[in-house]
């Protein structure tokens, strides 16, 4: 705040004094920037009347009397701007922390779902490793090195997720691989795994195998939208002018 | 607390209105003591507006966009020995608020001579 610049002789100092206390307590706990700009406005206005009315010859009395009035007069419509003033910033923060557990949420989802199609991967090449090595056979296919390296991609995929910044292009790049990993792995354990070998021949197989690669991809489409370094904001919905809002 | 239908405008946000245009033409613009005087003027009052309502009205004018508001340059405010002045101007906006205020006000009073006669 800057210092009310007040004629060192003024009749009225110690009332513009007074005025300002009352403002200093219907400001304080409001944001520093809103409390100043209220009182730097205060001072200038009693400090305009104060000069006003010494050259324009008024009385002392009737100009301290009319700062007095003026002040009363307007302590319901401090009160209630105060009031105003808390609730925004009741609102911004409520907002605010919405806000930051959605996205918490997101991230913590989406995390959680790279963590898994990367794990995946990592299990299935090593049930195709273990059972190789067991039979004496090699492991090496086209299926099992395009599963490898869908891995790979996914891991890199996750380390895109760590940094904020890269986040919402490695929960993208994550679609490639786990369209890729989903099927390629269970076809992988068909032949080791004697459950997915039963679930295999069940009519339902195919469906539920494209409903978790397509139910996953949309999901990391989704949280990609989301975690989108520039979402844009508006303040105020369209077609509403600000004078309606009055 | 005084409710109103959106868009519409209360009396002192007419009379903030219609004084600011009047000093932002003498002066360019206006600031809040200057503003009190001359509505109490304007409109042969001896009450000058409350602190609170007038500075209320003004912040939520801002904030609709009838009116800018600016700090004065604080080297300004120095060199004249007193605290800085916030200055406002009435927008286009306001003046257009003002426009529908003033047509509104008048609308029942046509009515009102046409009914008469």
């Amino acid at each position: 705040m800057s210092t009310p610049t007040s004629p060192t002789s003024s009749p009225t100092l110690d009332i513009s004094a007074a005025v300002m206390r009352w403002c200093e307590f219907y400001t304080r706990e409001l944001p520093s920037n809103v409390a100043t700009e209220r009182q730097d406005e205060l001072a200038s206005d009693l400090y305009e009347q104060t000069v006003w009315a010494q050259d324009a010859g008024v009385a002392t009395q009737q100009v301290r009397r009319s700062i007095l009035a003026r002040a009363v007069r307007g302590v319901p419509a401090d009160l209630s701007w105060r009031h105003a003033q808390r609730r925004n910033i009741s609102l911004a923060s409520r907002t605010a922390i919405r806000a930051r557990q959605a996205n918490s949420a997101v991230v913590v989802a989406s995390v959680s779902a790279a963590s898994l199609i990367v794990l995946w991967g990592l299990y299935v090449l090593t049930r195709v490793m273990t059972t190789a090595a067991r039979g004496g056979f090699s492991p090496w296919s086209n299926t099992t090195v395009t599963l490898g390296v869908a891995t790979a991609l996914a891991a890199l995929g996750l380390v895109l997720m760590a940094r904020k910044k890269t986040r919402a292009l490695g929960t993208l790049w994550l679609i490639v691989p786990t369209a890729i990993l989903i099927p390629t792995g269970l076809s992988l354990l068909y032949p080791i795994s004697a459950t997915v070998g039963v679930l295999f021949n069940q009519p339902e197989w195919a469906p539920a195998t494209h409903l978790l690669t397509g139910g996953l991809s949309l999901f990391l489409v989704a949280a990609s939208i989301w975690n989108w370094p520039s979402r844009p904001t508006s303040e105020s919905a369209p077609g509403i002018t600000k004078m309606d809002s009055l | 607390m005084v409710r109103r239908k959106p868009g519409t405008l209360f009396p002192l946000e007419v009379q903030i209105l219609e004084s600011g245009i009047a000093l932002q033409r003498e002066n360019g613009d206006f600031y809040g003591f200057a503003l009190a005087k001359r509505i109490s003027s304007d409109n042969d009052k001896a009450l000058m507006a409350g602190h609170g309502t007038l500075y209320k009205a003004l912040t939520r004018m801002a904030e609709a966009g009838l009116l800018a508001s600016s700090w004065e340059d604080s080297d300004i405010a120095e060199a004249e020995s007193r605290p800085r002045r916030r200055l406002y101007q009435v927008t286009g906006e306001g003046v257009r608020a003002l426009d529908r205020a003033r047509a509104l006000i008048a609308a029942p009073e046509a009515t009102k001579g046409v009914s008469l006669a």
